[in-house]
């Protein structure tokens, strides 16, 4: 018996079938079968499911005429069903890569549940970030198993249908079925919570839901809406027959109810008399159903579930287009955004420029981190007598160092500052609206060399330059620079090509790598520690980086295989690209998520070697001259898409592999850290470590914030004469 | 003795100098010397220098002890070189790919001329590429020589010293050299193109002109613009010296003056408290070198005035502009307003069902399906009145004869719009036309998908970058039935376009001419294209490409493969009609059609001759291979960037598994394929005939008349016949098995 059956209907969408049943077939999970529901053998989709079948036998295809309409095609797929639970996935929409292992993993965690309750997430059809309407609504769930009386607001009347795993003989035991006609989610659903004894949810994305252009047929005009009326009904005279208590009977009655309300309220659903009769009818459900000792909701909600009961429609709809009117005049009036802000702002430029204020501020306000934090914290050293505030996001603000003074970006004291600092710091660039007054010294520290192009060099590569917005804005940004600091040669010439400006180029090397050379044994050790790097093992830091072409649902490197493959004692840290922040991931085992984690310096101590594509992260951990390897998939994919300044391939810091296998084998063989492999780094090095000696901040400080003339800032150390932090584990060398 | 002697001076440039460098040394032509000369750049420069000197012998590095300019800096490489041509490159700009192979070619074909002037292409730093726009004067000069008296037009191009190559014994013997100052150029290029005995020219863009943001050195405000005047002192001093040039004084009077005023002009040249200098010796310089007898120019004369009156005429002529392109906005609203007017009372008079309204790739003619249809409702329905809207008066005049037609946007066409029962285009009808309730719109589209369309853009950044998808939609929501050739077609039409249309399976009435095709239909257009009879022509139409600006490519070297090829073949390129007017045929394929080593069938108005034409198709990802395959003849996929057009572009299917023929995936896997005969072996038919199932279903010959009689009349007509004809070969098959 599988563990999933997963019952995909398809009428109507055969042009998008394909995308879900492929999403499946390619999940990590294999043991499910794959039912696709096509109206009759012929069919576009029952054609493209006979395909698939041919191909992989865990697909199973079933027809179920059109008239039958979704609930039929649902049934009849879960007749033809023998998995342990039923998935329903609608034919335009897809699994979330690893979403049938992250259900199976919660489903053994929790044990057998009737059902388990998961996010979705929904993604407009051209304009707009997806979102996730489940999670607020899973948010409040216990943790793991529960009885319905533990949660009653947790039902599957809110809820779709598909994206949820229903246990196959609680299904059958019960005698569940779609209800014929419209609204079958909500009947559905309606009757699982009815007869559910163990619930679970799991708070992850196991549903890409793609929304129509056209919206949501249900929410469309038409004579289907009473229809609702007949689930709600339903849901109800079952709920009653079960006896459910009054806490778990309110919460299904409120929330069935507020879609009835949702849909009376809307003239464009129903119009007319056909709206009248749709409220009288509620009415009439309301009273008969309404659970005694129910007490409606306050507010507008509550005034409406009063006049349904009294069957007030006059009022009701006088009410709602009054509501409807006050909230589109709302919506209409001009609000002056930012306004105060933008004339704090002004006003502050008007005062002088205040001589000891620095900013800093580092990835647009993700915290304290990189050169600038580097370079905040020789300047407290160094110099003193210059106050120094750091920008961040309201949402890292808690996250900030004790004795660190910040401002939140976009608060009173954001512009204040902004307006009246002599230095201004970041490794970004400051918002639009910030400008360079005279007197003022900006200081771009950047935040890695340069593979991948960039700024004007991005142009001729549609692919980014679709992110980059305009390039005549981001000149104008540049113009603000002073300075801008580099740790090679290399990066030096690429800066000014990429950012053509008149600012001065400092080589002074990267102040966040100055670590690097001033970490002792005892803080990789602490590094470790935090981390929870286990005694004794190897760990590889596998940070990836960004790909604009990517969609968010490539599966990318199976870590737990390359564990289990590379060698008994490797644990690997897993930090993704930084635009991959407050994703799903989560660490199990041999795997140590450490995305989240402040500074990407100090994962780099703790790491024994580092496994990347193509992040820039490659030239910073050269610092500490341990093994690298280079996992490059696509390289010629992201050459010709992203453009780079030189071939990678040509020069790397170590092995390159190519493939899942490869990678495995320089692990296992140890060949990642032999000889060719050192030969390979010293050559790098050379070429990219050329400034970072460890004094990076302390001539920046020196230059910039103290004025000291560039002839009297110390020269860099050659790189014979400079000694990395020691690697924590002793490595295999030939 | 090398052919070419590259002279590259280096000032501040250590950003962009090892592209300059590496456009150089991995050009395949390789008899050529680099002679760098480092002005004592104070950035990385000479580091950079040596290092490629180290590496390559073909480089030479001078180390100047101290900044003498650009002019100078290419004075002290001269000496050193010892190639027959020396070519000044400046280290900011890049050779395209083949341009000195061009070049030499070029020189060879035309006898070692004195100098030979090669196209260009502005590459901006904002991504655009622009080409020369007097690149024609370069076509018209023809293959001979000619002097400057001649075609005294070639001056007209940008005087400056890149743009050509020089015979190194003519500007030895000549004594030519660079002055110091800005504007070098000037003193250098006119002696020596009127000196020149024998001009050359190449209709090719061989070198990209970098435009950056700031430091083209003519673009920084300083007194240092001054120097032109000397400048110009220097070439009428050299035409002085030499009395045969006395001729030219007039000429270059002239040119002398538009070139100071357009420096005045300009906003960023001079410090604005010096123009009125600049202009009093412009002025004066103007006075002493006028000609004898010769009328002063009408745009020249504000020289003979004062400043003050320059200024006044310079307001005076932005205020009047300002004033008519103000005026000109006015006029186009009010106009449009008053254009729309009238439609609103037209549209109270009933929809004519017997009016049916043609357009086909944005009004360019009777063309591809829309065409097809168009031809067959003549012929079987002539109570239909068949109304083309052609874009403008020029594509009008190549309509075959007795079309009726309509310009857009005039008041005919708003008259027939609003009246027409039927509207039949193979892309969107303009968003200013209104669709009234009963008038049938009949989609026609322009071939088989392959790569992803409209909605399905979605997660694609670069192929969306700047098409507005809604908008699209919102003119699809306009369509009635939407024509397809198979059933994956009918699934990603529905699947790219959520809209409200009917699909209906007629098969591409454009395919008809294909699937009908005799022996004979391609004989004539060979003939047309000057294809020798007996040869094979091997027809090769890239597609564009998502993940670059501007959507050109050159993946193949389009010389060596005609060279692979050998005899007997011809190679026809036809590339996407959308960079018809690019750049693209610029780099070297315009070039190679004017030397006959192939044929650029680009401008063809009708694909389905080309195809005719042809015995085997060469494509990377063009829809065209689809209607190809109606042919039953050999499909070639030239697959080399396969994964990065999925991830900039994505695809429906992967046509490299599911390929109608062999599939390559290197530029030498594509000649050993066309060369070993394997193109037409037994797998890439067996291959062929799964595609053709997959693809060709619904194209049975008969598609124009399906969609008139069941669309336009109204009538019965059954879906796909059970067999389709078989195609007639191509024209040289037969005349191969006869020898």
């Amino acid at each position: 018996m599988p563990r999933f059956s997963i019952i995909v209907p398809s009428h109507g969408v055969a042009g998008r079938l394909p995308l879900a049943l492929d999403s499946v077939l390619a999940q990590s999970f294999g043991d499910f079968e794959l039912i696709p529901v096509s109206d009759a053998p012929g069919a576009p989709a029952a054609v493209l499911a006979a395909e698939h079948a041919r191909r992989d036998s865990r697909v199973a295809p079933v027809h179920s005429p059109p008239s039958a309409g979704l609930s039929g095609a649902r049934n009849t797929g879960i007749r033809a069903a023998t998995g342990a639970y039923l998935l329903f996935l609608d034919g335009d929409d897809v699994l979330a890569p690893g979403a049938l292992a992250a259900l199976d993993a919660r489903l053994t965690e929790t044990g057998d549940v009737d059902v388990l309750y998961t996010e979705h997430e929904r993604t407009p059809w051209w304009d707009g970030e997806p979102t996730n309407p489940a999670a607020p609504l899973l948010a409040g769930a216990p943790k793991g198993a529960f009885s319905p009386a533990e949660a009653p607001h947790v039902t599957g009347v809110r809820l779709p249908a598909w994206g949820t795993a229903y246990r196959r003989s609680f299904v059958a035991e019960h005698r569940l079925v779609f209800p014929d006609g419209h609204f079958t989610d909500v009947g559905f659903g309606g009757l699982v919570t009815v007869h559910a004894q163990r619930i679970a949810v799991l708070r992850s994305v196991v549903v890409r839901h793609l929304l129509r252009r056209q919206g949501n047929r249900l929410n469309l005009p038409g004579a289907h809406h009473p229809e609702l009326l007949d689930r709600t009904d339903a849901v109800l005279t079952r709920a009653a027959e079960a006896g459910l208590s009054g806490d778990r009977s309110g919460a299904l009655f409120e929330q069935l109810f507020a879609a009835v309300l949702k849909t009376a309220a809307h003239p464009a659903r129903l119009t007319g008399r056909h709206r009248r009769a749709f409220f009288r009818r509620a009415g009439r459900l309301y009273r008969r159903h309404r659970p005694a000792g129910y007490r409606g909701p306050g507010g507008s909600l509550g005034v409406q579930h009063r006049l349904l009961a009294a069957g007030g429609y006059t009022a009701f709809r006088a009410l709602r287009g009054a509501n409807r009117k006050a909230a589109g005049a709302v919506e209409r009036l001009p609000r002056p955004q930012g306004l105060r802000t933008r004339l704090l702002y002004r006003r502050g430029l008007r005062r002088p420029i205040d001589p000891d204020l620095a900013v800093y501020c580092a990835y647009w306000g993700r915290g304290y981190a990189c050169s600038p934090a580097a370079i905040h914290a020789k300047a407290a050293e160094l110099a003193p007598h210059i106050r120094s505030v750091f920008l961040v996001e309201a949402d890292q603000a808690h996250a900030m160092p004790e004795g660190v003074d910040h401002a939140v970006i976009g608060s009173r004291r954001y512009w204040q500052v902004l307006a009246r600092a002599k230095y201004l710091v970041n490794n970004a660039n400051f918002a639009e609206g910030v400008v360079k007054r005279e007197g003022s010294v900006h200081v771009q520290t950047q935040h890695g060399t340069p593979l991948k192009k960039m700024g004007v060099d991005q142009s001729t590569y549609p692919v980014v330059a679709a992110a980059t917005g305009s390039f005549t804005k981001l000149l104008g940004r540049v113009d603000r620079w002073d300075y801008n600091l580099s740790s090679n040669t290399h990066s030096t010439q690429m800066w000014e090509r990429a950012f053509p400006g008149s600012y001065e180029q400092l080589e002074y090397g990267y102040p966040r790598n100055d670590v690097f050379y001033t970490a002792t044994a005892a803080d990789v050790a602490r590094v470790r520690r935090e981390l929870g790097v286990p005694e004794g093992s190897t760990a590889v830091l596998y940070a990836p980086t960004h790909r604009d072409y990517h969609t968010g649902f490539e599966p990318g490197l199976d870590l737990e295989a390359f564990c289990e493959a590379a060698g008994e004692d490797v644990v690997v840290l897993l930090r993704a690209h930084y635009f991959y922040d407050g994703g799903g991931r989560r660490g199990t085992g041999r795997i140590i998520d450490v995305t989240g984690h402040r500074s990407s310096e100090e994962v780099c101590l703790a790491a024994d070697a580092l496994v990347t594509d193509y992040s820039s992260i490659m030239f910073d951990y050269a610092n500490l001259d341990r093994p690298i390897v280079v996992y490059a998939d696509d390289w010629d994919v992201y050459r010709e898409t992203r453009g780079v300044y030189f071939d990678l391939m040509a020069a790397p810091p170590g092995p390159v592999a190519r493939t899942p296998q490869e990678l495995a084998r320089v692990f296992r063989d140890g060949s990642y850290a032999d000889a060719g492999s050192a030969a390979r780094r010293a050559g790098f090095r050379s070429r990219f470590c050329q400034f970072d000696d460890g004094r990076a901040a302390e001539r920046v400080v020196r230059r910039v914030l103290l004025g000291e003339p560039p002839e009297a800032i110390e020269p860099v150390r050659p790189l014979a004469e400079r000694v990395p932090a020691p690697a924590a584990s002793p490595l295999v060398r030939s | 003795m090398p052919r070419f002697s590259i002279i590259v001076p280096c000032f501040k440039v250590q950003g962009f100098l090892r592209e300059c460098l590496d456009s150089v040394l991995e050009q395949s032509y390789r008899d050529i010397e680099v002679i760098a000369v480092d002005d004592r750049s104070p950035d990385g420069c000479g580091a950079i220098l040596d290092e490629y000197a180290d590496r390559d012998d073909r480089v030479r590095v001078l180390h100047l002890p101290e900044n003498v300019g650009l002019g100078r800096a290419r004075n002290a490489g001269m000496p050193l070189a010892a190639g027959d041509y020396l070519f000044f490159l400046d280290s900011d700009d890049t050779l395209t790919p083949g341009a000195l192979r061009a070049m030499a070619d070029r020189l060879d074909e035309a006898g070692d001329p004195d100098v030979l002037v090669f196209d260009y292409a502005r590459t901006h730093w904002w991504g655009g590429t622009r080409r020369n726009a007097l690149a024609h004067v370069l076509a018209e000069a023809g293959d001979g020589t000619f002097t400057a008296a001649e075609r005294p037009e070639i001056l007209d191009l940008l005087m400056v010293v890149w743009n050509k190559v020089y015979r190194r014994e003519f500007v030895g013997t000549n004594d030519f050299s660079f002055p110091p100052g800005y504007y070098e150029d000037t003193p250098w290029t006119f002696p020596v193109m009127l000196s020149a005995e024998r001009i050359a020219t190449l209709d090719r863009i061989c070198l990209n002109y970098r435009q950056r943001r700031q430091g083209n050195i003519l673009s920084t405000t300083s007194r240092k613009h001054f120097d032109v005047h000397d400048q110009y002192e220097r070439v009428f001093a050299f035409v002085d010296s030499r009395p045969g040039l006395a001729s030219w004084r007039p000429y270059l009077h002239r040119k002398m003056g538009e070139h100071c005023l357009d420096i005045l002009a300009k906003p960023d040249r001079l410090p604005p408290s010096d123009k009125g200098e600049f202009f009093c010796r412009t002025a004066e310089l103007f006075a002493r070198h006028k000609p004898t007898g010769e009328p002063v120019p009408a745009e020249l004369r504000v020289l003979e005035g004062g400043y003050a009156a320059y200024r006044i005429k310079r307001k005076a002529g932005q205020a009047g502009r300002e004033l008519a392109r103000r005026g000109g906005q006015a006029g186009r609203a009010a106009g449009g307003r008053l254009r729309r007017a009238p439609s609103a009372v037209r549209g109270h008079r009933p929809l004519d069902p017997h009016l049916v309204l043609y357009s086909a790739f944005s009004h360019r003619g009777v063309l591809g399906d829309p065409g097809a249809v168009y031809e067959k409702a003549r012929e079987i329905a002539p109570q239909l009145r068949g109304v083309w809207v052609v874009r403008d008066q020029e594509s009008a005049e190549r309509l075959p004869a007795g079309v009726e037609h309509v310009l857009l946007d005039s008041p005919a066409y708003r008259r027939v719009g609003a009246r027409a029962g039927f509207f039949v285009n193979n892309v969107n009808w303009p968003g200013a036309l209104a669709k009234r309730p009963g008038s049938v719109h009949i989609h026609t589209h322009q071939g088989t998908p392959l790569k992803y369309m409209a909605a399905d853009l979605l997660q694609r950044p670069g192929a969306r970058h700047g098409v507005d998808v809604p908008q699209m939609l919102r003119r699809a929501d306009r369509w009635d039935y939407s024509l397809v050739a198979n059933q994956h077609s009918e699934l990603v039409w529905e699947r790219a376009y959520p809209c409200h249309f009917t699909s209906v399976r007629t098969g591409s009435p454009r395919n008809d001419v294909l699937v009908n095709a005799g022996a004979e239909a391609g004989l004539a257009v060979r003939a047309r294209l000057g294809i020798p009879a007996g040869h094979t022509v091997v027809l090769y139409a890239p597609t564009r490409r998502e993940y670059v600006r501007g959507g050109h490519v050159d993946r193949l070297d389009l010389a060596r493969l005609a060279a692979d090829l050998g005899e007997g073949h011809t190679l026809v390129v036809r590339l996407h009609p959308s960079l018809a007017t690019g750049p693209a045929r610029g780099m070297g394929l315009a070039d190679l059609h004017r030397r006959e080593v192939l044929v650029d069938a680009t401008d063809e108005p009708r694909v389905e001759d080309v195809m005719l034409a042809s015995d085997v198709l060469v494509t990377d990802y063009s829809a065209l291979m689809f209607d190809y395959a109606n042919l039953d003849r050999p499909i070639v996929v030239h697959a080399d960037d396969w994964p990065a057009y999925t991830a900039s572009r994505g695809a429906y299917f992967d046509v490299t598994s599911d390929a109608p023929g062999h599939v390559s995936r290197t530029s030498r896997e594509l000649a050993w394929l066309l060369t070993s005969g394997s193109w037409r072996d037994e797998e890439s038919a067996r291959l062929r005939a799964g595609f053709r199932e997959r693809y060709c279903a619904y194209d049975d010959g008969r598609a124009a008349e399906r969609v008139v009689r069941r669309l336009l009349l109204g009538e019965e007509f059954p879906e796909r016949a059970a067999l389709a004809k078989v195609p007639g070969p191509a024209g040289a098959r037969d005349l191969l098995a006869s020898t």
